[in-house]
């Protein structure tokens, strides 16, 4: 992993993952989730776009990464980001099922982890997810060209 | 697509990595051409054909009858 191209998406997830934490949990871990909601609408936006901002810086520092490419390797890439993109889509989609039929539930429970933030998807988890399909997705499209 | 790719650069005597080199790709692109698992993009074929000094069509062919 190149941490060039993916410092952005590092920065994402973390400060994605601690507005959740922060802002939007229960106690004991939204410390200042009491506080939040009296805050100015800019602000409280601001704080919520950090991590999308981020992402965008990421999306751009691989488009750069891709087009330096040999084409070979460029195709396999485009392809495991399509395979990633679709895969993510597809468990997002399914994801209210699976929290219907108690799945959710009961990684938390099994977890011992009680963040409101994994009951449903979210900044972070999406951008993990995304991430978790495309070296799956580059993996299989490498081997086919072995 | 079929290609003589192999043969063309086994003449040479050059290594996939010499090849790779020449034309400024990976020794993985090159592999794939050879055993025609991927088919190079039009600059890549033509830059190929400029290397042996051969055109494009006597390196790379396809199935279809003329």
């Amino acid at each position: 992993m190149d941490w060039r191209v993916n410092c952005w998406l590092l920065f994402a997830m973390v400060t994605g993952a601690a507005n959740d934490l922060l802002f939007h949990s229960k106690a004991p871990y939204g410390l200042l989730r009491h506080c939040y909601q009296d805050w100015p609408v800019v602000l409280r936006a601001v704080i919520e776009l950090v991590p999308l901002l981020a992402s965008l810086l990421w999306v751009r520092s691989v488009a750069r990464w891709i087009r330096g490419m040999d084409e070979l390797h460029r195709r396999i890439t485009l392809e495991a980001w399509l395979f990633a993109a679709i895969a993510t889509l597809s468990v997002l989609s399914i994801w209210p099922l699976l929290d219907g039929a108690g799945v959710s539930a009961a990684i938390l429970q099994a977890t011992n982890v009680h963040l409101e933030a994994l009951d449903k998807p979210n900044f972070p988890l999406t951008l993990g997810i995304l991430w978790l399909f495309y070296f799956l997705g580059h993996s299989i499209y490498n081997r086919r060209y072995q | 697509m079929k290609n003589k790719l192999r043969e063309l650069r086994a003449a040479k005597e050059w290594s996939q990595s010499d090849l790779a080199d020449k034309l400024g790709v990976s020794r993985q692109t090159i592999n794939a051409i050879e055993t025609e698992r991927y088919d190079p993009s039009l600059p890549l074929a033509l830059k190929i054909a400029r290397l042996f000094k051969q055109p494009v069509e006597d390196i790379f062919s396809d199935n279809e009858k003329p």
